[in-house]
């Protein structure tokens, strides 16, 4: 094929690509969307228990006011309108309204990520919650994954302070602070396209499937009990020692968390049936592939080790991790996975089948193919950066993951100014993994202050 | 700062124990002891402990609990005791009723009646008090203990006759389809005027099953007779409950809704 042909051929698939991203439709009743590759699967996975809710918290150094907040977050959710939208079963997928109801701010009582099921109708796919000087934001991972919540929370607090008469300080939706829309700014279709189905690399060979992965033997807590544990670490300490044993942020403490299951794997009381301990390591497909999207663009890499083998020392398990984590953190290699979850999506016999037959097999490939592969999981969502008028007024950033019945626990981390903020959200009654994990660090010698989140259990 | 001695972690000035072992944030006690007034003889702490079935690691681990000076059954003992009670009291009324029959009749007769009874209500609560982590043995014993104890009436009449042919089957009926509703009713993801079809098409059903059951056991043959008229009746309503539900209370535009 020559190189016009080539062109034109690329030509094409970009825009059969773009025509299958969009997700936002118009009709005599307004506009509605659909959900996207990786959130069309989370309706059938959510329950008032595994609510699919991540959270996002961001503390001030005031007590936020309750009246302000509630008017930026009218004009951020109607800016972010593509995000204020509850749930409706259609006959062969799901998709989302604009919900009617006006926009308020709750108490934050209770556990984070729980008492929410976006499956009940009317439910809205997001809430702000306020509790003295920290705004916490809960979102469902149908909706958006970490970077799409970023960008509303960022928003919403750059509004909040432009209504107290503290200006931003920089140019908003452009740069640095292109994920920050002011309300009233023109709103991108780009900004809610479906990222898996636009970048579709049509027919590659599909990933292998993962093997059944070891998962912490530990009674759940009641229903309704979510535990998050938080603490603060120097970022420059932490960079410093990973840039001591020549690996990345990620890598250092993805090492740190596989060393806490092996320890926790040896110390049964009987040799596991499953050998495998695995640690799913989310990776921000915006770096490979530009995309504005706040919905879901984020794929899986997995660093896995055979206990068979028997126990590692820390730095053979950080110079796995640090491999295996290189060797499939490129574009090619992910490519395999929207391969094959788009081209399920797209196959025509699935999309024929409808919805309720679909939620039951969702539910069961999910559980195999999905949760039953992990042991953990741990992401970085890298460094928050606000304009410098907010930025002064905000003490600390934290994420904790959404609720997961397999993994029980999970960790999630972020880096604002000079800390790093990493949580762990549990549904486990025991904290052993917690307190192996932050006390190997402090054996790294990284300083580890821990955060009073006031009793919450 | 405040550490705990532990873990190594630093506490927060304000924590009142390590969110990772619990070890109280003994700065923040002594300051509490200076600064406190003096209290009653209530003894209030913090005590660790823990129902996990986590190994030993040697790492203390637990929940965290409030001990307010008196004794606080968990959910779990509530039930124990209220089981243990309607059990002896069961026991009781057993040997009482028995314990009169002999001695009025001379021999065990209209005793049996009561006394199955209680032996149901017994297997009931035992299903649903103490079976609490093993649904599969609740359900087990609460499927099987109303057919048990109709067997057991006729048993005490001599013989087994209309029970086995009869009573058990529609109580097995009776029961699978109180289950397919309860299930139905649990995953519907809105609830409302479909819930009313459900029943319908569940009462629809139990009267085609019962129908059957006494033709064959009466007539050994099945000729249905009332059950179509009842069924003819409930059904077109359901469906309509249904087509409200779904496509007039909920509406929506056939283009979302059919999306492929």
């Amino acid at each position: 094929m020559d190189s016009a042909a080539r062109r034109a051929a690329r030509l094409a698939d970009e825009v059969r690509n773009r025509l299958l991203a969009r997700t936002g439709f118009a009709d005599e009743r307004g506009i509605w969307y659909i959900l996207d590759n990786a959130g069309t699967i989370m309706p059938a996975m959510s329950d008032s228990v595994a609510t699919s809710l991540f959270r996002l918290e961001v503390r001030l150094d005031h007590e936020v006011d309750r009246a302000i907040l509630d008017t930026a977050l009218t004009s951020t959710a109607s800016r972010y309108r593509y995000f204020d939208v509850q749930l409706h079963r259609g006959f062969f997928w799901y998709y989302l309204e604009p919900c009617r109801r006006p926009i308020r701010s709750e108490d934050d009582k209770g556990d984070p990520s729980q008492g929410m099921d976006i499956n009940r109708s009317g439910t809205r796919m997001f809430r702000i919650r306020v509790s003295g000087d920290r705004i916490a934001g809960e979102f469902s991972h149908a909706l958006a994954d970490g970077s799409g919540g970023v960008s509303f929370m960022k928003s919403l607090v750059t509004e909040y302070f432009r209504l107290r008469g503290v200006p931003a300080g920089a140019s908003l939706d452009e740069g640095e602070f292109a994920d920050i829309h002011a309300p009233g700014s023109q709103i991108f279709q780009d900004e809610y396209e479906d990222g898996y189905r636009r970048y579709f690399p049509g027919k590659l060979p599909h990933p292998k499937p993962g093997e059944v992965a070891w998962h912490l033997p530990c009674k759940r807590l009641p229903a309704g009990k979510y535990r998050a544990t938080g603490a603060m670490l120097p970022l420059q300490a932490i960079l410093a020692e990973s840039k001591r044993r020549g690996v990345s942020l990620t890598e250092l403490l993805a090492a740190v968390y596989m060393d806490c299951l092996q320890e926790l794997w040896l110390a049964q009381p009987t040799p596991p049936k499953h050998h495998l301990i695995s640690l799913e390591i989310p990776v921000n497909m915006r770096k490979f592939f530009p995309s504005r999207t706040n919905r879901n663009f984020s794929l899986f890499v997995l660093v896995t080790q055979d206990m068979r083998l028997g126990r590692r020392s820390f730095d053979e398990i950080l110079h796995r991790a640090h491999h295996q984590l290189r060797m499939e953190n490129d574009s090619r290699s992910i490519s395999m996975q929207i391969a094959r979850n788009v081209g399920s999506a797209s196959n025509m016999s699935v999309r024929l089948v409808p919805l309720v037959v679909k939620d039951f097999f969702a539910r069961i490939l999910f559980r195999v193919y999905g949760d039953n592969t992990l042991s953990g999981f741990i992401s970085n969502l890298g460094q928050i950066r606000m304009p410098p008028g907010p930025a002064e007024h905000v003490r600390s950033w934290g994420l904790i993951p959404a609720p997961s019945k397999s993994t029980f626990t999970n960790a999630s981390m972020l880096s604002w100014k000079d800390n790093l903020y990493l949580h762990f959200g549990s549904l486990a009654r025991s904290r052993d993994l917690e307190r192996l994990f932050y006390t190997r660090l402090r054996k790294l010698g990284l300083p580890v202050r821990m955060e009073d989140r006031g009793g919450e259990e | 700062m405040p550490y705990c001695p532990e873990c190594g972690v630093e506490l927060e000035p304000t924590a009142s124990a390590c969110p990772l072992c619990g070890t109280a944030n003994a700065r923040r006690r002594a300051e509490a002891r200076e600064t406190a007034v003096p209290q009653d003889s209530a003894v209030i702490g913090t005590v660790i402990g823990t129902d996990d079935e986590c190994p030993d690691t040697g790492l203390r681990i637990g929940l965290f609990a409030e001990n307010a000076g008196h004794t606080v059954f968990t959910p779990k003992e509530q039930r124990k005791i209220v089981w243990e009670m309607l059990a002896v009291g069961t026991l009781i009324a057993i040997v009482t009723l028995s314990a009169i029959n002999l001695l009025v009749s001379r021999r065990l007769s209209w005793s049996f009646y009561p006394m199955a009874a209680l032996g149901l209500i017994l297997a009931l609560a035992t299903a649903f008090l103490m079976c609490d982590r093993k649904p599969v043995l609740r359900y087990l014993i609460a499927f099987l203990a109303p057919p048990a104890f109709l067997l057991a009436i006729d048993a005490a009449e001599g013989g087994i006759s209309w029970s086995w042919a009869l009573a058990v089957p529609l109580a097995f009926l009776t029961e699978a389809i109180t289950a397919i509703l309860a299930f139905a009713i649990r995953k519907a993801r809105r609830k409302s005027i479909n819930l009313i079809a459900f029943v319908l098409f569940g009462v629809s059903a139990l009267c085609l099953g019962i129908d059957t059951l006494t033709d064959i056991y009466m007539h050994g043959a099945v000729s249905l007779s009332w059950s179509p008229i009842c069924a003819l009746a409930l059904v077109p309503i359901a469906i309509f409950l249904l087509y409200l539900h779904f496509r007039v209370i909920h509406s929506t535009n056939l283009r979302r809704m059919f999306k492929l």
